[in-house]
Parts: structure tokens; sequence; C-alpha cells
């Protein structure tokens, strides 16, 4: 336990300062190879994440760093099954934003190189879009339709049955 | 200065990467659509390096379809899919396909189908290869014309190198005399050594799994064909009672047979799943069968299908089990086979929730069914000339 009490002081975008466990920090890939690089004294600026996005991304860090180390502590016997579950519960939770703040906590994961916040938020959006029209995803992701009337009914007829309802 | 990279409001641009992170979780159908988003995704979509990534990602997560093919050689090709949730979809054939004489699927693997059919009388059969969820075609060129012989096909799909390949195995006077791999990397058939398949026999209908196709053989043997070092493997059955009916299928991905030494009528045995596990290390002995046993299961077993067994058999000779299929059999219009035979698939899970899902006609082949939207060639897609 001794070693969580240390902290360290990563910045966002906007400036702000946010701190973390090294358990935490230890979440993202990206972060522990800087602190390997430059040591823990400095701050860690992450300016490709903006506050909103790094006060979410530092709750998941927490949690799944807590998680970790309640698994270490009870051997394992606390979490059991049950808790890998509530653990999923969580994240699928924890998700549960709008999707500007999704996609930004999907960059952000992808930036941090934390793999299972980039794979869940990652399924969040896949999930979201299953079932959707194209109308509906480039709304989602905010794309233009660069294809003529013609084009995408002829698309349309090639896959006549993708189309259909469930 | 506050360097930005993320747009603060609004919905952030998000790079191809990480669309095909969150594509690559889609299933068939909602990817189809996917395609119609815009002109950069139907691009993504089609790319090699995506398909090969999806493929990966998805290989542990999809249960495959069932494909059966409903007609007899004669008739077109008339094929229907049931997914996981057992619901039942016809397929609507291109009309290339419609047009096929004799057509007959040879195997499934990785969203292609083979289809042999005739062309002209030619011997051996012509092949394509199809992508029902793309609708792409590809003829496969043909090498000798006029064989007097019988020919046995295999086709499969390896993910180490990402290679569909067809094995033909020209059969004359019980004898093997030349064996062509045709790959669709390379668009080309070469001949390959056959020394193994002296004095063996095989028989049709295939299996493909990890890799590896598998086709039973005389003298109480399996023949494998390594797809990427392009081997032959005789593979000792295990000891099981003399007549027993055996049929190869697919269990957690490694090969596995159903023994049964039951007629329809008696039922007294129930079939035994034997499952090939293959030792790590080039010594043969290291590989081992393992029994499985089903509680209530019935002669006839055809494939495993995620956590049950299908049987295939006609519900005229086995009256008693008339009261498993269920509604089905309620229905007011109903496809009688000649001799007023009906032709039924029943689904039977370890807990015996016994489901009839699907009536087949007769003739009909089983195949395990991924969808993808794999393209029938590599470099180019092609379209058939409709």
């Amino acid at each position: 336990m001794a070693s969580s009490s240390k902290t360290i002081t990563v910045v966002s975008s906007d400036g702000d300062e946010f701190e973390m466990t090294m358990k935490a920090a230890e979440q993202s890939k990206l972060i522990t190879h800087m602190l390997d690089e430059f040591g823990v004294s400095d701050k860690v600026p992450l300016y490709n994440v903006n506050s909103e996005t790094m006060a979410k991304v530092m709750e998941y860090c927490k949690k799944h760093a807590d998680h970790e180390a309640a698994k270490e502590e009870d051997g394992g016997a606390a979490i059991g099954a049950g808790g890998e579950e509530e653990l999923k519960k969580w994240d699928d939770e924890f998700l549960k934003v709008e999707n500007g703040l999704l996609f930004n906590i999907i960059l952000a994961a992808n930036y941090l190189e934390i793999k299972s916040l980039l794979d869940s938020s990652c399924q969040a959006v896949a999930d979201m879009i299953k079932g959707k029209t194209p109308e509906q995803i480039r709304e989602i992701f905010n794309i233009k339709n660069d294809f003529t009337p013609e084009e995408e009914a002829k698309l349309r007829s090639e896959n006549e049955w993708a189309f259909q309802e469930d | 200065m506050k360097k930005q990279m993320l747009v603060d409001a609004g919905i952030p641009f998000l790079p191809e990467e990480i669309v095909a992170n969150i594509l690559k979780r889609i299933p068939v159908k909602s990817l189809v659509r996917c395609q119609c988003v815009c002109k950069h995704w139907e691009n993504l979509l089609k790319s090699p390096s995506f398909l090969a990534d999806r493929l990966y990602h998805r290989h542990h997560d999809d249960n495959p379809s069932l494909l059966i093919q409903l007609n007899h050689r004669a008739d077109s090709l008339k094929l229907c899919l049931v997914d996981e949730k057992k619901r039942v979809r016809e397929f609507q054939n291109p009309p290339f396909i419609d047009s096929l004489r004799g057509a007959n699927v040879i195997g499934s693997s990785n969203g292609l189908l083979c289809v042999e059919f005739d062309e002209f009388g030619m011997s051996p059969l012509s092949l394509l290869l199809w992508n029902p969820a793309t609708g792409y075609v590809r003829k496969i060129p043909r090498t000798i014309n006029d064989f007097k012989g019988n020919c046995i096909l295999g086709f499969g799909h390896c993910q180490i190198i990402n290679r569909y390949k067809i094995v033909r195995v020209y059969e004359f006077g019980h004898e093997v005399n030349r064996v062509e791999v045709y790959s669709l990397g390379t668009d080309s058939w070469k001949e390959v050594e056959f020394e193994n398949l002296r004095g063996i026999r095989l028989f049709h209908e295939t299996i493909t799994v990890n890799g590896t196709m598998f086709w039973h053989g005389s003298e109480n043997l399996i023949v494998s064909f390594d797809i990427a070092k392009e081997e032959f493997r005789l593979i000792p059955m295990p000891v099981i009672y003399p007549q027993a009916l055996t049929v190869l299928t697919v269990y957690e991905n490694k090969l596995a047979m159903f023994s049964t030494n039951a007629t329809l009528l008696r039922m007294k045995k129930d079939p035994i799943l034997w499952v090939m596990k293959e030792g790590t290390g080039a010594s043969q002995e290291r590989r081992s069968w393992t029994k499985k046993y089903w509680f209530h299961s019935y002669p006839g077993s055809e494939k495993v299908w995620g956590d049950g067994i299908i049987y295939y058999f006609n519900i005229e000779i086995v009256p008693r089990l008339r009261r498993f299929v269920g509604f089905e059999l309620n229905e007011t219009q109903h496809e009688v086979e000649d001799g007023g035979l009906l032709e039924i698939m029943l689904m039977s899970t370890v807990k015996n929730n016994g489901i009839a899902t699907c009536k087949c006609g007769r003739g009909r082949h089983i195949f395990n069914h991924v969808e993808s939207l794999a393209p029938v060639d590599s470099t180019h897609v092609e379209k058939p000339t409709s």
C-alpha cells in the first residue's frame, strides 16, 4: 500500500491540474513511459486532453486501480466472479455520457494508451451504431454524405437485405 | 498558449484507426449499412487490413450461423441461413447464381462459399467463389477439362497466412492420381505432393477447422490437409465398434467426430462425440481423443452448433419424435417430398431444449457459415455481370 501514497500531477490542455496515485497512473501506458523517462517530480503535460475528459479518465483510472488493489489484497477472494461483473456494470454506466464526451474519451484512451478504456468505449459506440440507418450514423459521427443520390440508391438496392428490419 | 487538438464543443473528428476499431466490432448486417455512410467508410470497410483485423477480433465472438443447402444438385441453388437466434433467412441469389446448373456448395469459410457447378458437361465440375453478404462472385480458372474419374474437393481459409485455398483430389480407379491446390491470392492452381495418399480413398464432405481440411478416408483413417504447409497427413480414428456411422464435425474449434451405432428405429445407443486434441510438438503420439456424451441424444446427429447438436432425420420414420417438433408440424402448408416424407432439423442443447427450426428438402447439406465482407479477390473486387 505504501507505493500508492505517491501521487503525480498531470496537466490538461485547459491548464487544469489533476492529481493521481501511481497505481492509477499505471493504467495509462503513455503516462508510465513518461514517468520512466522523465521521473515523477515534474508535472506531466497532457495537452491532447481537455479538463472535462481528463476528469472522466481520472475517475476511470482510479476505479480500475482500486479494483486491482482489492484483487491483490484478498488473493482475489473478495472480488470473485461477481466483482468482475460489477466492474463491467460500472464501466457501462460510466460511459453513458453524451456523444461528444464519449468520443473525447475514446481519443484520450487512445492517446494515453489505456487499452481497457479504449476497448470499452469503442464497444459502446459500436453498440450504438448497431441497427441504425446510414443517416443516423452520419449524425452520430458528424459525417457529410458524399454519395450522389444515384450512388446511394445503387448501394442500397444491392444490399437490400441489410436494410430490412431485424 | 493552450495547445488544443480536440474540439471542445460538438463531435470531435475520429481518426481512421479509431473508426476501424469501432467498426470491427459490428455484425455484418450493420456493417453493410455502414458502407453507405460515406465514401471513406466504404473504402475502409473493403480494405484487406480492416477485414483481417475484424476476422481476428471476431474469431471468438461470433457464433457461426448455419447455411443450409435445400436443393439437390439438379435444381437451382436454394440456400437459407439460420442465425444464432434461430431466425431463418432465405437467400436471394444473384442472377448469375440462379442460372447455374447442378450447383452444389462445397464448403463455407470465413464468409466465402465455394460452389461447384456443371459447365457444358466438362469434368471435373467448374468452381466459383461467392460471398453472399456482398454479392461478389469469382469464377475459378479451369485446368483439366475431360477427366474420366472422380474428384474430391476441399475449401478452407487459413488465418495465419490469410489465404483461401481449394484442394482438388483426382481419383481414378479408386486411386489418387493427382492433387491440385488453388490459392485465391495468386488466382492459380498448382500441383502438390500426395505420397501419403497412395492406396487411400477419400470421401466427400470436407470439414475445415483451424487452418486444416479434413475428410473421411478408407482404412479407418481421417485425412488432413494443412492449408498453410500444403501437406497431407493420415490420422487413425479412435477405436470404436465396427459398423459405426461416423460424421466429422467441429467442436470448440477442434476436429470432432460423432459415432453412432443405432438405426433410426432402435435408438439404443447414444451417439458419442469424439474430440481430437493435437498435442504440441512434432510427435503424432501426442494426439488424443476425448469422449463427450449428450443426454437424450438421437441418432442422425449431424453437427455441433453453439451449445447444442443438430439432428437431421425423417419425421415419418420416427413418429414418436413428433412431439419434440412442436408447432411447425401444425402449419397448414408443408412441403412434402416424394413419398410424403418430411425432413426436419432438430436442435437439442445439453439441457434438451429441443427446438425445430427448419424444414429442409432432400439432399441437404449443412455448413457453419460466418458472415463477412471478405472480397473474392484480394486486389480488386469483381461484380457479377447481371
